[in-house]
């Protein structure tokens, strides 16, 4: 019978439209920037760009070595290349990874993790998981750290103003809490985009956080609190994965909530890391959440 | 595309009606009026479509039919009834209605009357044509009802999709102040009778019984009120993308469809969608015996696509009009899929939002057959 016109490859665009004005600030910020700053060389000014390109071709290439090689499809290469989110995957984690990763590292295990999903049907949050993996080596190889040579080494107080056009610390892609808002507006439109999830997530955070500054009367640090560390980019794009999010009406309210509530908790213990842990944590349960909250 | 109005097609060659090991009342080589009860038993009466020869009984795809052919003549006996359609007490109507079986289930006790105006596939513009085509009597025929039957309200829900039609009700409207005309977007799957009755009248929480009729319906009751014969005639939706018009036939009940294909030369008998193509069925025989439940017959060459593994998207979920899990009930057995299953009003909307093309509404079918 006749189908819509709702596939993977349109979803994978609508994302990485959405996906242009934070990815070109954060080249700016990123790169450019402090190339003209004399902080970097000309080559590490490309570093950003490397990783974006790393990351979408270690998701494509996954998707063609698996569906090519080990399926065997004789499904031309657009439809191999769009046969799963793995693309936008490889894509978003170079989005949320630190400006200090090293790139190797980055390759092999993303390429790893990425791979291994293929094989293994885990309902998990594949972005979260790499993410976090990432993080956890590069901290045993010296201090993790989101922030870039410039914001490293000078000390900033920051006002609202300056996180909405992204001075505050966070993946490479992520800091502009605007260019957030425009992306957040453009997937909205989608059918496929679980628009509740962000809003709902984003909801319980920020009260979790109001009340906790407030107890501890540090209400200046509310912002901060919101706005640094890809906390909104992860509820936005990582939290909403189809494959690992709850889909059913109320599941996805739910599902919003317990991330929302996980990344506080583990906001308390890194908040470095709190969103990537609570969207992984609540990924885990998500199967449940569906059952018991339909 | 121009869209033509009603097309007679009153005048195939042989008439096909389901036997069903029913009670004959008539024996082969016999000849037949139009209108002449032919077979019966305790649930049905089937009446002939047409005059002429009784040849005896067929096999048409497993199913036994008496063929009669047909002799363009159209007679029938006399029958004489000078009432107008308002004068019926509630007794004559449902003794009527009963004697020639045009309703399956008619209430006498309901004091709401839902008149669904609206297609049940949402290409099919079946409905919406026979209202501009016959909108008097539409309207007279559900006045009279509301008097006969003592309706307290009375909701006429119509597609806001055609504004020709909507405007021509609306002028004619103000002589019938006691319908309620309600105007619908028809891309939700409004036209199905659970979902409109759900829409219109919250039944579950009202203690009163609804009578609920479509448009065809409501022709048929016309007929049966002011000249006492039997429903021998249906309306079908015939379109599609290999076609280069979309129109409303008139065809009598026990037609084939190969006769209508042969009478618009169309050969394309690959491609034979019944019952809108959300979730109609793919016939590959042109031999299909046209009955009551036949809405529309699409010549439509249909994309084929590769089925994905489910991405968890949830669209299936919130786009379904009655509110069920349906990726739960395709791909579970169990209780509560079973429980889905009864509620599940088999729209495809599910399969159609899918964006891994999973054929949802196929898997259900395939669980039911096991």
């Amino acid at each position: 019978m006749i189908k819509s016109n709702n596939s993977i490859k349109k979803i994978t665009i609508t994302y990485l439209i959405s996906l242009i004005p934070l990815i070109l600030f954060g080249l700016y910020k990123n790169g450019i920037s402090l190339y003209i700053k004399g902080y970097i060389g000309m080559l590490e000014m490309f570093k950003p760009l490397l990783l974006l390109l790393l990351g979408s071709i270690i998701g494509i290439s996954v998707n063609i070595i698996y569906e090519k090689y080990i399926k065997k499809s004789k499904n031309n290469l657009i439809d191999i290349i769009f046969s799963s989110f793995h693309p936008i995957y490889g894509i978003l984690i170079s989005c949320i990874s630190s400006i200090n990763t090293n790139i190797i590292l980055f390759t092999i295990i993303t390429f790893i993790i990425l791979f291994i999903s293929k094989f293994i049907n885990l309902k998990i949050n594949l972005i979260s998981l790499t993410s976090l993996i990432i993080f956890f080596i590069m901290n045993i190889a010296n201090k993790f750290s989101f922030l870039n040579i410039y914001e490293s080494s000078n000390n900033f107080k920051m006002d609202a103003i300056d996180y909405l056009f992204g001075k505050g610390s966070g993946g490479i892609f992520t800091t502009s809490i605007l260019l957030l808002i425009i992306s957040f507006i453009i997937l909205y439109n989608s059918k496929v985009y679980k628009k509740n999830i962000p809003i709902l997530s984003t909801i319980t955070f920020t009260i979790l956080v109001i009340i906790y500054c407030i107890i501890n009367k540090d209400i200046g640090n509310i912002m901060n609190m919101l706005f640094t560390n890809g906390i909104l980019f992860s509820f936005i794009y990582i939290a909403t994965d189809p494959i690992s999010s709850s889909y059913t009406k109320i599941g996805t309210n739910i599902y919003s909530i317990v991330v929302g509530v996980l990344t506080f908790i583990f906001y308390l213990i890194n908040p470095a890391l709190s969103s990537l842990g609570g969207i992984l944590i609540a990924s885990i349960f998500n199967s449940l959440i569906d059952l018991k909250f339909e | 595309m121009k869209e033509s109005n009603i097309t007679n097609l009153l005048t195939t060659d042989y008439i096909y009606l389901p036997y069903n090991n029913m009670n004959l009342l008539i024996k082969d080589g016999e000849y037949v009026y139009k209108n002449d009860l032919i077979m019966y038993n305790e649930t049905n009466k089937i009446y002939s479509t047409v005059s002429g020869k009784v040849l005896g009984l067929t096999n048409i795809q497993n199913k036994k039919y008496i063929v009669i052919e047909n002799d363009y003549k159209d007679k029938i006996k006399k029958r004489t009834n000078k009432k107008n359609i308002n004068n019926y007490t509630k007794e004559e109507l449902y003794n009527l209605i009963k004697e020639y079986n045009i309703l399956d289930n008619f209430d006498i006790k309901s004091k709401v009357l839902v008149i669904n105006g609206i297609d049940k596939f949402n290409q099919d513009i079946t409905y919406n044509t026979l209202i501009k085509e016959y909108t008097t009597i539409i309207l007279d025929c559900i006045d009279a009802l509301i008097e006969i039957m003592g309706i307290k309200k009375c909701f006429f829900a119509v597609s806001n999709n055609d504004s020709e039609c909507i405007n021509i009700l609306v002028n004619n409207m103000g002589t019938y102040p006691k319908i309620d005309l309600k105007l619908y977007n028809n891309d939700n799957i409004i036209g199905n009778k659970k979902i409109l009755i759900n829409k219109l009248t919250n039944y579950k929480n009202k203690n009163y019984n609804i009578q609920y009729l479509n448009i065809i319906d409501v022709i048929n009751l016309y007929n049966l009120l002011k000249k006492h014969i039997p429903n021998t005639t249906t309306y079908i939706t015939l379109a599609g993308n290999l076609l280069n018009y979309k129109k409303v036939l008139h065809i009598n009940l026990g037609t084939n469809l190969y006769d209508i294909l042969k009478e618009y030369n169309i050969n394309d008998l690959d491609n034979m969608i019944i019952n809108g193509l959300l979730s109609g069925k793919k016939i590959t025989n042109p031999n299909f015996i046209i009955d009551n439940n036949i809405k529309s017959v699409y010549i439509e060459k249909i994309e084929e696509y590769k089925e994905i593994e489910c991405i968890n998207c949830g669209l299936c979920t919130n786009i379904c009009p009655v509110n069920i899990n349906p990726k739960y009930m395709y791909f579970n057995d169990d209780k509560k899929s079973k429980k889905y299953k009864e509620e599940c009003i088999n729209c495809g909307m599910c399969s159609y939002i899918c964006p891994s093309k999973i054929n949802l509404t196929e898997r259900g079918n395939k669980f039911d057959k096991k």
